[in-house]
């Protein structure tokens, strides 16, 4: 048991692997013993940010294509929706694109066996402008969708968070997008969606709308642990609540509320982000969106918590804010306060265990403050990579994007036979344009866009 | 000697109570109103608390009467008012040692919501005391400004009703000091809690009072901290020094524990109730929701 150093770690992808619209590295899961990996433009302008799913075979290093989303024109109230991708506002005054990918995200990924399938899967959650979807191969190599765009209700963004537990796969509507605005945070209903068998298309509601509580404005993450699947929302006016079922039974099935309240952080805890089981544990990273501040709901800026929820339903602070709590004083068992002692980390975008110790990722707004309001200084920060192997004591591993001022988060992050994959947002263009109208951008002249992948 | 604590809050928020409470700890010392965070000098502190007659000045001479002499008659806080006004030279940090100095090794528990008005006052006591807790107390600013306004009535003979006063901004800037203030100190030095959460149920917050600050939280120590009027400031002082706290405290100081655990928050929806017509601000709704209030 022992943790990666930063010399370990080189990279195998880099750019977005040709595409510099695609500026995530949004999704991984090891299939048939390779790499798979789903890449995102989040800002989309044209046919050629698509949603990519790219596959790596660690024998050679070598990187195949295995799908990219097709493109189709777009009509008059398409058009409208890709405008607000860029940004809306002036950007609406941009001649729209014509044609652009039937999805321009592959958000998440995992492998499963339905009721109808012969062998493990591969599943895949798409961002479009048309409904996200979910998409299925059997060999890695021909995906289909197996959902309709938004399971009906076509202005759902994305489908992410798949989760196979118990037999079933588990799946999040989120985001918003229509001709009228785009809420990347939240779909129009709060919702968690099943199948045991999503090669058939029939995905029922596996919860009630927000677990009942109107304060939920979506479902933000899902995990499986302790014999149970949690499910953590978005609450911009109390703060996130994490949920649990053994989904036993039909759906909708029983849940119980874990947390609530933010963990009693409220607002600025908003929202969970990743989870992982590590040592029999949950632990539980939470946002803020944005830079750290929510500007649709007036939240923050602050940065993000990790908590750990025990199986008898105590919770530990690993770091964050020191407070007086219904459950109990608590102190950040880290020593560490929000964002691990710094201010720019606004969330723990993802989570892996490798060789006995857990890996969390980070995404830094740090490059964006400086680009916005350091007066046209070099930027500096980017993404962290931190570890332990107890839960408590924390070490950092990569810091400030790993020597890439522009890799602002680790969006992915996989264990796998062969390592670990850690994979990027790049935020390069956002930046340019950012540190340009501030009176900078010298800096970021030569700088690459696209996401990387690392390996250690 | 120990570090101090301050109780940092706007005026109505549950200040005396919960500081009394606090102050009862068998190893605090729970201090009026002294509001000395106001000037660099004793006589500066004075001169700013000369506008609010003994309203403001109550405090400090119930402190050094009792101190002094064991006693807070009105002959003894005539002579703490000329003890401060022959050392109006002393620095603050000075008087702060004097009390510390004649209450011996115990916790000082300052609670002084005059202190929250301005960043100055705040940034003061930190530079005084760089170690000091802070406890920041909330209450729902709906029943802040309720109480705020209810006070001034009462006190002000109706006058309150001809001045243009809006407790909300008044919730609001103390506020903001108080999170700006926050931002300069470590973690752990600063905390903040719910007043009616810790008013609800004491038996489960005051224990974890005690420990963030280092005391003991035996039962012992937790029962005396039910008992607020057992202080020397938990009644009404002499003709010129009378208050020194909450004027509702001082008339009835004991906890009445069946109704402190009915203690309900409001509501942030609907209108400000003395601004019929209108909601709370944008920046008011947004702490109030930071800080848990629904």
């Amino acid at each position: 048991m022992s943790i990666l150093d930063a010399g370990q770690f080189v990279p195998v992808a880099t750019g977005g692997l040709g595409h510099p619209g695609s500026t995530l590295a949004h999704s991984m899961v090891w299939f048939r013993d390779a790499l798979y990996l789903g890449a995102s433009a989040p800002a989309a302008r044209g046919p050629e940010d698509l949603g990519r799913i790219h596959r790596l075979d660690p024998a050679t290093g070598a990187w195949d294509e295995v799908f990219a989303a097709p493109v189709q024109a777009l009509d008059e109230d398409a058009q409208a929706r890709a405008v607000w991708l860029g940004g809306g506002g002036i950007l609406r005054q941009r001649q729209p694109a014509e044609a652009m990918g039937r999805a321009f995200g592959i958000c998440a990924m995992t492998v499963f066996q339905g009721a109808s399938d012969a062998a493990h899967c591969l599943y895949a959650g798409t961002m479009s402008l048309w409904g996200g979807q979910v998409l299925r191969s059997e060999d890695g190599i021909s995906f289909a969708p197996v959902m309709a765009p938004g399971n009906g209700d076509d202005s759902v963004m994305s489908i992410r968070g798949l989760t196979a537990f118990g037999g079933r796969l588990f799946a999040l509507p989120s985001g918003t997008i229509t001709a009228e605005g785009l809420d990347r945070e939240r779909a129009p209903q709060a919702i968690v969606l099943v199948s045991d068998d999503p090669a058939g298309g029939v995905w029922t509601e596996a919860c009630l709308p927000g677990f009942g509580d109107p304060a939920n404005r979506g479902v933000v993450s899902l995990c499986a642990a302790q014999g149970h699947l949690y499910a953590g929302t978005s609450s911009p006016a109390r703060g996130f609540q994490l949920w649990r079922t053994k989904a036993e039974g039909a759906a909708p099935y029983v849940w119980e509320r874990v947390l609530t309240d933010g963990a009693f952080r409220y607002t600025h805890n908003l929202s969970t982000a990743a989870m992982a089981e590590f040592g029999g544990d949950l632990f539980i990273g939470t946002r803020i969106p944005g830079f750290g501040y929510d500007a649709d709901s007036d939240v923050g800026p602050a940065a993000c918590e990790m908590i750990r929820q025990r199986p008898d339903g105590r919770w530990d602070l690993i770091f964050g804010e020191p407070r007086f709590t219904p459950d109990g004083l608590k102190v950040p068992l880290s020593a560490m306060g929000p964002g691990l002692g710094d201010p720019y980390n606004s969330a723990i975008w993802s989570m892996a265990v490798q060789d006995g110790a857990l890996y969390i990722g980070t995404q830094s707004w740090e490059p964006n403050d400086i680009a916005m309001n350091g007066g046209g200084a070099p930027l500096r920060g980017g993404f962290q990579l931190w570890a332990s192997t107890d839960g408590e004591a924390w070490v950092p591993v990569l810091v400030d994007g790993n020597g890439s001022v522009t890799s602002t988060g680790v969006r992915a992050l996989l264990a796998s036979p062969v390592g670990l994959f850690l994979g990027t947002v790049n935020h390069s263009r956002l930046l340019q344009t950012q540190a340009l109208l501030h009176g900078g951008g010298a800096d970021l002249a030569e700088v690459s866009a696209g996401f990387d992948v690392w390996l250690a | 000697m120990p570090d101090p604590l301050f109780i940092i809050a706007p005026p109505r928020s549950f200040t005396s109570v919960i500081g009394g409470m606090i102050g009862q700890h068998p190893q605090a010392y729970g201090l009026p109103e002294v509001n000395l965070a106001l000037g660099d000098t004793l006589g500066e502190t004075w001169t700013a608390l000369a506008p609010s007659l003994n309203m403001g000045t109550s405090g400090l001479l119930r402190l050094l009467a009792e101190l002094h002499e064991g006693a807070q008659s009105e002959d003894a806080a005539i002579r703490a008012r000329h003890w401060i006004q022959r050392r109006f030279h002393w620095p603050t940090a000075k008087v702060f040692a004097h009390i510390q100095e004649a209450v011996g090794d115990k916790v000082l528990v300052d609670k002084s919501p005059r202190s929250t008005m301005r960043i100055d006052s705040l940034r003061r006591l930190h530079r005084i005391f760089p170690a000091a807790s802070f406890l920041h107390l909330t209450r729902h600013p709906r029943s802040t400004g309720k109480s705020t306004l209810e006070l001034m009535k009462a006190y002000s003979g109706g006058g309150a009703q001809r001045i243009e006063f809006d407790p909300e901004q008044l919730w609001l800037r103390s506020q903001n000091h108080i999170l700006e203030l926050s931002r300069d100190l470590a973690l752990g030095q600063y905390m903040r809690i719910k007043g009616e959460m810790l008013l609800a149920d004491p038996m489960l917050y005051l224990p974890q009072v005690c420990d963030w600050l280092g005391l003991s939280s035996d039962a012992a120590s937790i029962e005396a901290m039910l008992h607020p009027e057992t202080s020397a400031f938990a009644s009404v002082g002499p003709p010129s020094a009378p208050f020194g706290n909450d004027p509702n405290f001082l008339n009835s100081p004991a906890l009445d524990m069946a109704r402190l655990a009915r203690i309900t928050e409001p509501s942030l929806q609907g209108d400000v109730d003395w601004r019929p017509g209108e909601a709370f601000s944008k920046p008011v709704l947004r702490l109030a929701r930071q800080f848990g209030y629904g």
